[in-house]
């Protein structure tokens, strides 16, 4: 029985492995990279087998020689403003979301399609295209080049997102759920509130992961909206050019750092994806 | 549960005090930033060796209640987009920008620039004296000719030549290559030379290629290396007088030049069609190339053994000219570098016109001279700075064979058509021909659009250098190497 199952599992692996070197090759090359001096990175062939450099590090956060480089200047505050447009950023698409998400599986209101088609349209517009519009809009109000102006960016850039996908979750919530409690004397956001949201966490995790993507990723708008008191790590990696060009390592470093929170929050939330990415597969959807 | 009212006087009479004291700690902090932001003066340049002396200097600036700020973005599009956005909103996110001499036309053509004439009337110390005049045209005049500054050559810049001093002073080398070619080894002073040497130092299975060149659709990278093959045979962007195109950027002379630049990738690395700047850099300092153009601005770091292994090999040059078809010879290649303009939305003029009459002091450009190029005159005719490195000299003589792109405002523009038009030359999707005439085309299109009046002359000529600003010379006019 044992043999029979590795056999019948071995065609998987293979696929899975293949898998793994596409989608985790350039992350490695990447970590590799940001331990290599300038001349071994651009040698060929590429060698596995080499003297770590971890100055590119040093360089990322300021340290050492690398502390009056105006490039490498502020990366950790770019660092700390992308970690907190990102999270205030997703909890509010998230939460919207949900809401929004929730009223239009649940609510048949005049113009719930066209409406859904509006939301979904908002993902179809390139940033480009809006972009100067944006601008003009936040200098006005005085958002320009400051968190709460960039975390509000994220959460127009995501809210669409997280709305249809969280109606595509609570559609997959039986009504009858609120059904009983409604009928039981609670109110709809009690129901709500304790019997439907549980019921549709891991959506709301993987809502969250893409939202998060998303956001953590922005370079369009931030390229353009902040300019010295806001820049996020996206666009601060860009511009790591030194007297030599392109500084390669530095911005593999970065890549590294920049990586590895998203990595973080994804295992934090990977049992919750589990549960989003399957829910609803033995039930039924409503539209 | 719902509170009473009672609950709620209580609620509110208990978090009040706390409430109300947060807020008198918060708000001197508010008033604090407040304050200091408006002493600070914050720029735009793209990233690299010249932001980061800038910042070093500028942090030595004896006003300690004036702050200069940098919002370095990459060099690229990035770098334009976030200037050209800024102004397009009428926006003071930064007081001056560093931007490409060719976008002054762009920038001060849209009311966005602060008049430097202005500047110079009311300065004791800042005036158009302090500058070579070719610069200041080059880095801030616009229109061409007509007095109005916008800019000041802040960063001065010029595409360059690099070459493997060891390959070339060889003795096996040069008696092979005599043997060859029935000439002497030595830094080709023209372009049709450049293709031989190029051709003899080819050596694929050695990992050796004779010629390096940038070739990449992003940006100016092609156009950069294209025109200055295309004005050294006698060729032309367009005729400003007329904005004819057609005739001028498709004429023979221009074809030949094209021509010349893209069968020069036969000499590449493979890939090098794609190439920008740090390719060129990393293919030089690998040893792979026998030549490269490359613009000045990296022979700080070529010449350096912490960046290149070959520094003590590597020479330097002017690029070569070309002897057009008319066998007149011409030798111009693109301009570089940035002006510094002034934000006329920025509100702090008078506060960044103290920092410039310091900033552009020698004692301030000496210390930039050394790690790029400046734009005081006093400092680039100084035989202290000529004498500094072993392109210094070669610098001073560049200036007089710099060529620019169109200074409208609609460059942008007309830049990323040529960039499309030329990659596809690379390619080979189109003959050079039809690249060229299918930009020539498109940029008339957009010349009309913007509302130039194009007028048609009855004949264009085949060399239209000839006719615009004529350069040729009968003779090749060689220039010193290093």
């Amino acid at each position: 029985m044992r043999r029979e199952n590795t056999a019948a599992f071995l065609p998987a692996l293979v696929v899975i492995g293949i898998y793994l070197l596409f989608s985790l090759g350039p992350v490695l090359w990447m970590v590799v990279s940001s331990l290599k001096d300038r001349q071994e990175l651009f040698s060929w062939p590429p060698s596995l087998i080499f003297t770590p450099d971890v100055s590119s590090y040093a360089a990322v956060f300021g340290l050492g020689d690398s502390s009056q480089s105006a490039a490498s200047i502020g990366l950790v505050g770019a660092l700390f403003t992308s970690i907190i447009v990102s999270v205030c950023g997703t909890a509010l698409a998230v939460g919207f979301g949900v809401l929004a998400g929730y009223a239009a599986s649940r609510f048949a209101f005049p113009g719930r399609n066209d409406f859904m088609f509006f939301v979904l349209s908002t993902r179809m517009i390139p940033p480009v295209a809006v972009l100067v519009f944006y601008h003009y809009m936040f200098s006005r109000l005085g958002l320009t080049d400051t968190i709460p102006g960039l975390v509000l960016v994220t959460t127009f850039i995501n809210l669409g997102l997280a709305t249809w996908i969280m109606k595509g979750f609570f559609d997959g919530v039986p009504q009858e759920v609120e059904n009983v409690a409604l009928v039981n004397g609670y109110t709809r956001l009690y129901a709500f509130w304790h019997l439907v949201l549980p019921m549709v966490r891991g959506g709301m995790a993987a809502t969250a992961g893409f939202c998060f993507i998303f956001a953590w990723n922005e370079f369009t708008f931030s390229s353009v909206l902040a300019t010295t008191k806001a820049t996020t790590l996206p666009v601060k990696i860009s511009s790591a050019m030194g007297a030599t060009g392109i500084e390669w390592a530095q911005i593999c470093a970065a890549g590294v750092v920049l990586v590895l929170p998203v990595v973080v929050f994804f295992w934090l939330i990977r049992k919750y994806l589990l549960m989003g990415m399957t829910f609803g597969v033995l039930g039924g959807s409503r539209t | 549960m719902k509170r009473s009212s009672q609950e709620r006087r209580d609620l509110l009479s208990d978090r009040l005090p706390g409430t109300l004291l947060a807020c008198a700690a918060v708000a001197p902090l508010a008033l604090i930033a407040s304050v200091s932001e408006a002493e600070d003066l914050t720029f735009v340049w793209h990233a690299g060796t010249c932001a980061d002396a800038f910042v070093d200097i500028a942090s030595d600036y004896p006003d300690a209640e004036v702050g200069i700020v940098p919002a370095l973005v990459p060099y690229g599009p990035e770098w334009h987009i976030k200037i050209a956005s800024e102004f397009a909103i009428q926006g003071d996110a930064f007081d001056f920008a560093m931007w490409d001499s060719q976008s002054t036309a762009e920038f001060a053509g849209g009311g966005h620039a602060y008049s430097v004439n202005e500047i110079f009337e009311s300065s004791d110390v800042l005036s158009a004296d302090l500058f070579p005049a070719g610069s200041l045209a080059r880095y801030g005049e616009y229109p061409d000719g007509s007095g109005e500054f916008w800019g000041l050559p802040v960063n001065q810049d010029a595409y360059g030549f690099m070459y493997r001093r060891d390959l070339f002073e060889n003795p096996d080398e040069q008696a092979a290559f005599k043997e060859k070619y029935g000439r002497d080894l030595a830094v080709p002073q023209t372009y049709q030379d450049a293709r031989d040497v190029a051709e003899f130092f080819n050596r694929p299975d050695d990992e050796l290629y004779g010629w390096g060149q940038m070739g990449g659709r992003e940006y100016d990278f092609a156009t950069t290396a294209s025109n200055s093959f295309l004005w050294s045979y006698g060729g032309e962007l367009y005729n400003p007088e007329t904005y004819e195109v057609q005739g001028y950027l498709n004429s023979p002379a221009s074809v030949d030049g094209v021509q010349a630049y893209v069968d020069m990738f036969q000499f590449g690395p493979p890939g090098s069609q794609n190439w920008g700047w740090d390719e060129v850099n990393a293919a030089f300092q690998q040893g792979k190339l026998a030549m490269a153009m490359q613009w000045y601005y990296f022979h700080g770091s070529n010449s350096d053994p912490a960046s290149n292994p070959l520094a003590e090999n590597t020479g330097f040059a002017n690029l070569p000219g070309a002897t057009g078809r008319d066998g007149l010879f011409r030798r111009q290649f693109s301009v570089g570098g940035q002006g510094m303009g002034i934000n006329k939305y920025s509100g702090k003029v008078e506060t960044l016109t103290a920092f410039m009459e310091w900033y552009f002091q020698p004692e301030q450009q000496k210390r930039y001279a050394a790690v790029c190029q400046t734009g005081l005159k006093s400092v680039l005719e100084s035989d202290e700075w000529q004498s500094l490195n072993s392109y210094n000299s070669l610098f001073a003589t560049a200036l007089d064979y710099t060529n620019d792109y169109w200074h409208l405002p609609e460059y942008s523009i007309l830049l990323d058509i040529l960039q499309e038009e030329v990659s596809n030359a690379i390619s080979g999707s189109k003959s050079v021909q039809e690249a060229l005439d299918d930009a020539a085309m498109r940029h008339e299109e957009t010349l009309e659009r913007a509302g130039y009046e194009i007028v048609r002359s009855e004949e264009t000529p085949e060399v239209p250098d000839a006719v615009i600003s004529p350069v040729g010379s009968t003779e090749v006019v060689a220039l010193p190497t290093n």
